[in-house]
């Protein structure tokens, strides 16, 4: 079996990060969580992942500051990076994209779903975003 | 210009007055109730913006974390749950996904008063939403032995915003329904715009002594319900209303009137 993929998931909510990291560590990825933007960018000092959640509204630097960061390394720049938000306007939407998002998940979202847009990411390269709406 | 929302001793809070945004001399909004002034609270319109941010990530985060978990215990992520324990998670992500759909309808709600969100607005034949709202709330109708029995004489068309529509009806009948005493069966009437008004009319009517006894409980509450003032709220951004009409000697619960499709009225 090869080596698991490590996901770096960036959320000012415990309880919704360590969530994600239950879903994602039973589908054998590694998960390394960071509180905010800053420590998140700390982290990425360390290990490089493979893919990143992001949520959009954090405090001190919220989501679209910290995925332009990230892009802006250049190491970094072909990393999936996926936008999760309880916000889900057209714009919130295009102004990820523009940041550099590859992909937007709007809470809540269920599990799989979040498996699914991680493995879709790490396995099959999809070339179109993938919009996963609130199932509410 | 400010918006007022009340708070006093029946805390009662009407988005209708949140909605209508012009200060009349005395800064109140129109329909509002006289109030002591010392118990009101003035939010200027662009406070109202921050509002229905907050309430739609400060509330929905934590919410998104109880559905999460919920769903964590419910999927078979854990041990087995016990049947008991599957029944109680169940009430827990069910319960929370109400709250949600409440908070998520009033920041939309919010949004579109200040014209920050615009309805999406398409033909849809009433029943289908009226069918899909009973669809919904399925389980909850068989538990209080309840059933909504929709007239089906005639297709009719209304233009709505189809996916919030549909929550604000759903909320709406599954209120009624919590209202209602049990086994009862619930009317719901479509009356098809007229020669004198280009509205299509819902009237939502059950036996004239569970109307009372609901309009009584009803009545007993300190403060309008939130699904009624929500479901006010987005009926008069359709360009609709709703009339709340438990009385002593009536079937009528509550009637809506909604828009008509335009080419529906074309056509007729």
């Amino acid at each position: 079996m090869g080596e698991s993929k490590r996901v770096l998931v960036i959320d000012d909510e415990p309880d919704l990060a360590g969530l994600i990291a239950i879903f994602l560590k039973v589908a054998n990825f590694d998960v390394v969580s960071a509180c905010d933007g800053k420590q998140a960018l700390q982290i990425l000092e360390q290990i490089t992942p493979d893919l990143v959640f992001c949520d959009l509204v954090m405090p001190n630097m919220n989501g679209i500051e910290t995925v332009r960061a990230i892009r802006s390394d250049p190491r970094f720049r072909s990393i999936p990076i996926i936008m999760l938000s309880a916000r889900g306007s057209d714009l919130d939407v295009e102004r990820a994209l523009l940041a550099g998002a590859n992909d937007y998940i709007i809470k809540p979202f269920r599990g799989a779903d979040i498996v699914a847009v991680a493995r879709k990411y790490l396995e099959e390269q999809p070339d179109d975003a993938l919009i996963l709406a609130n199932r509410a | 210009m400010h918006s007022f929302l009340q708070i006093g001793h029946e805390h009662t809070a009407s988005l209708a007055a949140l909605i209508n945004l012009e200060a009349t001399g005395s800064g109140r909004g129109a329909g509002a109730q006289e109030m002591p002034e010392e118990a009101a609270i003035h939010i200027a319109p662009e406070t109202l913006d921050t509002l229905a941010s907050v309430i739609s990530h400060d509330l929905n985060s934590p919410l998104s974390a109880v559905i999460g978990y919920a769903d964590l215990l419910l999927e078979g992520y854990t041990e087995p749950l016990t049947p008991s324990q599957r029944e109680y998670v169940q009430t827990i992500r069910e319960n929370a996904q109400r709250v949600l759909t409440l908070i998520t309808l009033l920041s939309d709600a919010i949004k579109m008063a200040r014209g920050k969100l615009i309805p999406e607005l398409q033909p849809i034949e009433i029943h289908q939403i009226l069918k899909q709202a009973a669809r919904e709330i399925a389980e909850y109708l068989e538990a209080r032995k309840q059933r909504f029995c929709i007239q089906e004489d005639e297709s009719v068309t209304v233009l709505v915003d189809l996916q919030r529509m549909q929550r604000v009806l759903t909320l709406l009948l599954r209120f009624i329904a919590q209202h209602i005493p049990m086994g009862q069966e619930i009317f719901i009437d479509v009356i098809p715009p007229t020669a004198d008004e280009d509205m299509v009319t819902i009237m939502v009517r059950a036996d004239v002594s569970a109307v009372s006894e609901m309009g009584e409980a009803v009545q007993r509450r300190s403060s309008t319900p939130l699904q009624l003032i929500i479901a006010q709220a987005f009926l008069k951004m359709h360009g609709g209303q709703l009339r709340w009409t438990p009385s002593e000697r009536a079937s009528e619960i509550v009637v809506i009137k909604l828009p008509a499709n335009p080419e529906l009225l074309a056509a007729s």
